[in-house]
């Protein structure tokens, strides 16, 4: 277990180097001099000097590349012009948490409900309902997204009034209020990563029941645990509370418009990954066998489906970091997609080239995330690498 | 739009069934395009029918031939048919608006007539300057639709009509551009890499990870920060970052298939160079599978053009995004639908079509992967 | 094969179980969060202790009542730190909610742009003498004022201030308010600021330079400042002559012009220590830039309290503000009358006769500002509209879009105002046929701004034809010729084509076909011109126009259409090349090289506005020779190089008064009217949305009120 995960580790790690180099090699081939473009022309020669050596953007390519990455693996990530002397990671490090809440929260929302709704669309074929559902699930997957979440603002938040139409908390409430925005978001993170961890727990922990009934009380229990821990995390903080529902208030309308568009894709591949599996041998004998449908269904094709399960979610996160940039700024919610794009609009090189390798790194870290908890949770994995 | 040869993971090669027909060992080349030929036409009436059957993959046909023809009448509307006005009807130049009068009187008590008269404080906000007595005339648009402009104007006073249609050509131009270059780089890499296999292999695999992993609209947001990004720039760049991704691995997996193939021992000790192996043997019965994935790179590109024209970072003329755009910038998209010409059609073209596409990708899938198709 | 549930399902019973749990919560809420509402307010009143204490501790005086003033700003704010609100981080909202603070020696005045003494204690300002070298003010100033912590100003908070400015090479604004030729700034004694000049200083340099300079509280910033320096020291005792010279070979290297690359051994010491020295300030600067400064003592009407990143900020109402009760008065003569018990009764820049225009008091009668950060102009508006916020504060004002959708709106008022920038045409010319004069002249005949502003524009924009706003009529000139005129009325289509044609044929042009022009016709060119040679007998070549893209900018992406269309009527090969408005500056903007400056031809762009008290100042950095993209790094991009023009500009800015320099400022408008560098194209009025019980001092303000963000929020008021 620990040898897989850690050579998955190892894997990671090195894709994030080729995918720095990348980024590298991006900024290399764009005309004109990378200099140029990492120094704002208005800062002083002597300064822009100054940091050109900073960023080692000096010597051949080869140094350049070299130091790009080794300053970056020291946290230098250069400067901001749009926000001059501030460094960027520091620039960066203010939108993560909000970021992260925001991908969060749609992408479990998308998986659960994609997940559950494509297994039942790979069962249902032909009918009417499995059509309409295929073509609007396609129409969202496809839908123009920018389009689309100014639609649901419309709807939603100018018609029915139902949600703020734009920001991450009320300013008026937030006046003199005692924590910061980033402060309350490091406690809603921390609180759901509690969850999160006794839920993993619970899984693993289940599925090494071999008495099936045993597995189902310890879930049950892992759940109501997870539930109670949340719960109770939040009943504690009486005075920070408020703060935290203004935040989750402002976040629904945007977690939902992102879960809504990034769902129709999970569906659509669990969809086609149940039928690919649908046509194994072993569930055609089991059909014979005249075991129940929704057993067939539940316990032994989706079961196997879930390892293309994964991989589309791998594909998805890309999907959902991408529309997650599209979100924040057409909600102004003052994360790192909106940063990056504010950063490319006003030629802030350094930030914008920093976002985009922090949304790498994002990326790379929930695959990681998944590919561990699906070998946890994926008996067959578990015995191949051997504990 | 349809499938060209037979394929499928578990039917025969294209090679295999000419070395069927014609016999193994027969070896006269001469003859074996007709055999291609015939065998592709019977393939394709085959894959048609089990297309035919789809209904969505229908429904996707039949949008892309819907846009097909408006992309086809543009020109003819615009040379022979009602739009040939270049003042009014041209997509980026264009204008035409009717103008109302307004008499300006000194205050709201004195308006009598609210479609003829305005009052001064009121009408500063149009006429800067203007004074009682004078007249202020306020050119309408965007115009809702009428005769001259069936789908009204936009902020500039262009028909929306003729942009609408205008930016299908650009929209069916970007696709192709991607789908092929798309097409070129993964079919190239996926057969070299299961070609050569090794360490190069391993490194185009891996790269075709992380550009699997990588989400797009981050990367082009910021190349087009350094670059001066159009339509044919873009879909290059789709093109080749789609193509090094997951269908480069699918269609490695699909080349390696081939590789095994006995067929390909033959060609081997007949003397084929690995240029010749790959390309007149691996890359042929590749290439049907990544016909495929050009459609899904279709959808990907009409929208993520969409989706960067909307934000303002193409250099482009005209095209669906630029008029959500435009409307954006000039503070039209989030007065609710009350100039829905602006919202509506360009949204609505930019999903459907992206939507065709990917309804006729699918069902092409499930012509060609046999396990997905009804039972 | 193992009997278990799937994960997915479980998952999302358990997702689902929660999300019941956060609705319940937040359903709960509704009566809760009115409570809550209810309890927040009552941290917040509760809460006026708490932040009075800091202020007590701080140094703050008594709160002001009354309501908060919530106003949106459109883009987010960068920084809460003053000094780098004025330098690196110089956006128009940071300085909206940090520049409150402040006193300068004068100050002009909302409205009508009066120079006025702020902590002066004189009405005008003291004149330079001569000592000896040197030139010496010594300014009495006012000793009646203290910071919000109850320090008493001095003149001591200037020379502190000069000294910053200085030691740490601090840029922008900071070195607009002290140019090079300001030798020192010293507190004698309290209440005289003395100022050393190194020749007879201009109104630049002295009057609207220094004179504009704030006083910043040096007792609140002299320990960051002595943090800055420990910094800056540091670097200076670890840095070495190697490594300032291997950074200067580094950067020559760095720019792909291989003609700017340096060996070490090239490198002076002169050039080391000058580098070394740089490196140190930059050093500092960095140090005091990065200060974080809430509750930074005010002289001015606003403290700066509170700023939640990417939300919003806040700044409380000084109680103490000085100029609290002043009742100020604009007369339609342009003559400005301020009545206050500090400072009596005085009128300035005129008799206080005719009209009376504006009057109003200073306050400030809003408890506290609330500037919240929106991430794009319809976000803010829809906020107003909704009633969350009071006023938008959006430099360039309502869209078409918005204007249609609230104009209706009972809630809301407007003001519309004049803007004092411009958009134009640039040529290049350093290029032919753009440095001919001829050609620019034919150019600018063809080009029918009053059509595209008032027709094809709907009236969204004015035409323009100088580079001084008419509005300003102390600087405007209204003889300068128009291009495209004739008999004080513009031309039609035909005479312009006629005339054009005539220009270029008295000029030597000749074309293969020339365009043929039907007076009688709408669109008077029938047949386009082919084949136009230059008077020396090349081809004109192809011409490109770059212009911002329809999705940057319709308006500015609808003339270069038609200009492009009028120009190929005309027989030149124009056409209009829509480009990113980072590209256009990039391509034409400094840093230039000669190469890389023949690389364009024409291009549109605009100019914001300057100093609306000395608007010659922009015309000199536009176009003085020494301003060159290429030569002088400047911004005279176009490369134009007229001595008769330098001549005039140098004299600008020796002008001791305001009644030479504006005649001055008139004479180069018409030099510049003549010699065509830029065709001045059009300008654009702002419309502001606000709530209707807002009451802003002054409506009519040339840039509206997001232009002089200082001037309103000691004395706007919000009704109930």
């Amino acid at each position: 277990m620990l040898k897989f995960i850690g050579r998955r580790l190892v894997q990671m790690v090195l894709l994030f180097f080729l995918f720095l180099t990348l980024v590298f090699f991006l900024l290399q081939a764009q005309p004109g001099d990378i200099t140029a473009q990492f120094i704002d022309p208005t800062i002083p020669a002597e300064v822009r000097a100054q940091i050109v050596e900073r960023l080692g953007l000096e010597g051949n390519v080869f140094q350049q590349w070299w130091s790009y990455i080794t300053s970056f693996v020291q946290g230098d990530l250069g400067v901001s012009f749009q926000q001059y002397p501030r460094p960027v990671i520091e620039v960066i490090g203010e939108r993560i948490p909000r970021t992260l809440f925001l991908f969060t929260f749609a992408t479990l929302l998308a998986y659960v409900v994609g997940f559950s709704l494509g297994k039942r669309l790979a069962w249902k074929r032909g009918g009417f309902s499995e059509h309409s559902v295929t073509v609007s699930g396609v129409l969202l997957y496809t839908v123009f997204y920018p389009w689309f979440a100014i639609l649901m603002i419309l709807f939603f938040a100018s018609g029915l009034g139902w949600f703020p139409i734009n920001g991450f908390l009320t300013p008026g409430f937030w006046r003199n209020a005692p924590y910061t925005g980033n402060e309350v978001f490091a406690q809603m993170l921390l609180s759901l990563a509690i969850g999160a961890i006794i839920l993993v727990g619970t899984l693993v922990l289940a599925s090494r029941q071999d008495e099936r009934r045993t597995a189902r009380r310890v879930r049950g229990i892992g759940y109501t645990l997870a539930i109670a821990s949340i719960a109770g995390f939040w009943l504690l903080r009486t005075e920070m509370r408020p703060y935290a529902q203004d935040i989750v208030h402002h976040s629904i309308l945007p977690i939902v418009t992102l879960a809504l568009v990034a769902f129709a894709g999970v569906m659509l591949l669990t969809r086609s990954s149940m039928l690919e599996t649908l046509k194994e041998d072993y569930i055609l004998t089991a059909q014979a066998k005249g075991v129940p449908e929704k057993d067939i269904r539940d316990k032994h094709a989706a079961r196997n489906a879930l390892l293309p399960v994964v991989t589309s979610f791998v594909l998805g996160l890309a999907f959902i970091i991408g529309g997650g940039v599209v979100t924040e700024t057409v909600f102004s919610w003052p994360g790192m997609g909106s940063l990056l794009l504010t950063a490319t609009v006003a030629e802030d090189v350094p930030v914008a080239v920093g976002a985009l390798a922090f949304i790498g790194i994002l990326a790379l870290v929930a695959h990681l995330v998944v590919d561990i908890l699906y070998a946890v949770l994926d008996p067959r994995i578990r015995i191949h690498t051997g504990n | 739009m349809v499938i060209k040869e037979p394929e499928a993971s578990d039917a025969l090669t294209v090679e295999e069934e000419a070395h069927v027909a014609l016999g193994v060992g027969d070896e006269r080349p001469e003859r074996l395009w007709k055999v291609r030929l015939k065998l592709a036409w019977t393939g394709l009436k085959r894959n048609w029918k089990l297309f035919r059957e789809n209904k969505i993959g229908l429904l996707g046909l039949f949008i892309i031939v819907l846009f097909a023809v408006m992309a086809l009448a543009y020109p003819v509307l615009r040379s022979v048919g009602p739009w040939q006005d270049d003042g009014i009807y041209d997509p980026v130049t264009g204008y035409e608006a009717p103008v109302n009068e307004f008499e300006i009187v000194p205050t709201e008590a004195d308006v009598v007539d609210s479609a003829t008269q305005m009052d001064v404080a009121t009408a500063q906000l149009w006429c800067f300057g203007v004074l009682p007595g004078e007249t202020c005339s306020i050119p309408l648009q965007p115009a809702p639709p009428s005769e001259g402009h069936l789908l009204g104007t936009d902020p500039l006073g262009r028909d929306i009509a003729s942009q609408l249609f205008f930016s299908t050509r650009a929209a069916f131009l970007l696709g192709l551009i991607a789908a092929v270059v798309t097409v070129g780089v993964a079919t190239t890499v996926g057969s070299a890499a299961a070609f050569y296999g090794g360490w190069f292999d391993n490194f185009m695999m891996r790269l075709a990870d992380l550009v699997l992993l990588l989400p797009l609209i981050p990367i082009l947001i910021v190349m087009s920060g350094l670059w001066t990004i159009n339509l044919v720039l873009l879909g290059v760049l789709i093109g080749i970052l789609s193509g090094f991704g997951g269908t480069a691995i699918v269609l490695k997996s699909q080349a390696l298939s081939v590789k095994v193939k006995p067929f390909l021992d033959a060609a081997r000790v007949s003397g084929g160079s690995n240029g010749h192996l790959i390309f007149k043997h691996i890359i042929p019965n590749v290439l049907p599978l990544s016909f495929l994935f050009m459609m899904f790179t279709v959808t990907e590109a009409v929208s993520l053009e969409a989706t960067l024209s909307f934000f303002g970072l193409l250099n482009i003329d005209m095209s669906w995004g630029i008029m959500l755009n435009t409307a954006q910038s000039q503070g039209y998209l989030r007065t609710g639908l009350e100039y829905w010409w602006l919202l509506i059609p360009a949204g609505i073209a930019v999903t459907l079509l992206a939507a065709g596409f990917f309804f006729v990708g699918r069902a092409m899938d499930e012509v060609i992967n046999p396990r997905l198709r009804s039972r | 094969m193992k009997a278990t549930k799937p994960f997915g399902l479980r998952l999302f019973v358990f997702l689902a179980i929660f999300a019941l749990v956060v609705a319940a919560c937040t359903s709960g809420d509704t009566t809760d969060t009115t409570d809550e509402a209810g309890g927040g307010a009552d941290t917040t009143e509760g809460g006026d202790g708490s932040p009075d204490t800091t202020e007590g501790s701080d140094g703050g005086g008594p709160t002001v009542e009354g309501e908060s003033f919530n106003v949106g700003f459109i883009s987010n704010i960068t920084t809460d730190n003053w000094f780098a609100s004025l330098d690196t981080l110089s956006s128009t909202y940071n300085q909206a909610f940090l520049g409150n603070s402040k006193v300068a020696l004068f100050d002009l005045s909302n409205p009508g742009f009066v120079y006025v003494p702020d902590i002066a204690a004189t009405a005008e300002p003291v004149k330079a003498v001569q000592e000896g070298d040197i030139w010496v003010v010594e300014q009495p100033i006012r000793t009646d004022m203290s910071w919000s912590d109850g320090t008493p100003v001095t003149a001591n908070d200037l020379a502190f201030y000069f000294d910053v400015t200085r030691e740490f090479n601090l840029g922008s604004n900071h070195a607009a308010n002290f140019v090079p030729s300001v030798l020192s700034i010293t507190a004698p004694s309290d209440d005289v600021v003395r100022v050393e000049f190194d020749g007879e200083p201009g109104l630049a340099t002295w009057q609207n330079g220094v004179g504009f300079a704030d006083f910043v509280p040096s007792h609140f910033w002299a320990p960051h400042a002595e943090e800055a320096r420990a910094a800056a020291a540091e670097l200076a005792a670890n840095v070495t002559d190697e490594e300032a010279v291997t950074a200067l070979v580094d950067a020559s290297l760095a720019d792909e012009d291989p003609e700017n690359d340096l060996a070490a051994e090239d490198i002076t010491q002169e050039e080391i220590d000058a580098w070394i020295s740089d490196a140190v300030a930059n050093e500092g600067l960095t140090v005091l830039y990065a200060v974080a400064a809430p509750m930074e003592p005010s002289v001015g009407s606003q403290i700066f309290d509170q700023w939640e990143t990417g939300a919003f900020a806040a700044t409380v109402s000084n109680g103490t503000y000085f100029d609290a009760g002043t009742e100020n008065t604009y007369y339609s003569d342009g003559s400005f009358r301020i009545l206050s018990g500090a400072r009596g009764d005085a009128v300035y820049g005129g008799e206080g006769a005719g009209d009376t225009v504006v009057q109003y008091a200073e306050g400030p009668f809003v408890s506290e500002i609330l500037w919240v950060e929106h991430g794009t102009k319809d976000a803010a508006y829809e906020k107003l509209a909704a009633g969350e916020i009071d006023y938008v504060y959006d430099p360039t004002g309502l869209t078409s879009g918005l204007r249609n959708e609230l104009a209706t709106n009972p809630d809301l008022k407007f003001s519309v105002n004049q803007t004092e920038g411009f958009r134009y045409m640039a040529f290049n010319m350093r290029k032919a046929p753009m440095n001919d004069l001829a050609f620019r002249q034919a150019t600018a005949t063809v080009i029918n701004k009053e059509l595209l502003a008032d027709t094809v524009l709907a009236g969204a924009v004015f035409p323009g034809y100088t580079i001084i706003h008419p509005d300003l009529t102390t600087f405007y000139n209204t003889t300068v010729p128009r291009a495209g005129w004739a008999d004080g009325a513009p031309m039609s289509e035909a005479d312009r084509f006629v005339t054009a044609v005539q220009i270029l044929k008295d000029a030597g042009y000749t074309w293969t076909s020339e365009p043929v022009i039907d007076v009688e016709n709408a669109d008077p060119v029938t047949t386009s011109g082919e084949g136009l040679t230059m008077p020396n007998g090349t081809l004109v070549p192809e011409l490109s126009i770059m212009a911002p893209g329809p999705g940057y900018d319709p308006f500015r992406a609808t003339f270069s259409v038609w200009i492009a269309q009028w120009l190929k009527d005309l027989g030149v090969p124009a056409v209009a090349d829509p480009t990113d408005f980072n590209a256009i500056v990039a391509a034409t903007f400094p840093p230039q090289t000669e190469e890389s400056a023949q690389n364009w031809d024409m291009y549109m762009l605009g100019w914001g506005g300057g100093d609306v008290s000395l608007p010659g100042t922009s015309q000199v950095s536009f176009f003085h020779s020494r301003e060159d993209a290429v030569t002088g790094g400047g911004f005279n991009n176009p490369g134009y190089n007229s001595e008769r023009f330098d001549a005039v500009a140098d004299a600008f800015e020796a002008a001791t008064d305001i009644e030479s320099a504006a005649e001055l400022t008139m004479e180069m408008d018409l030099i510049l009217a003549e010699d065509l560098p830029y065709v001045v194209l059009f300008r654009t009025p702002i419309i502001e949305a606000y709530f209707a019980n807002v009451q802003f001092p002054a409506e009519v303000i040339m840039g509206g009120h997001s232009g002089f963000p200082n001037a309103w929020p000691s004395a706007v008021h919000v009704a109930e």
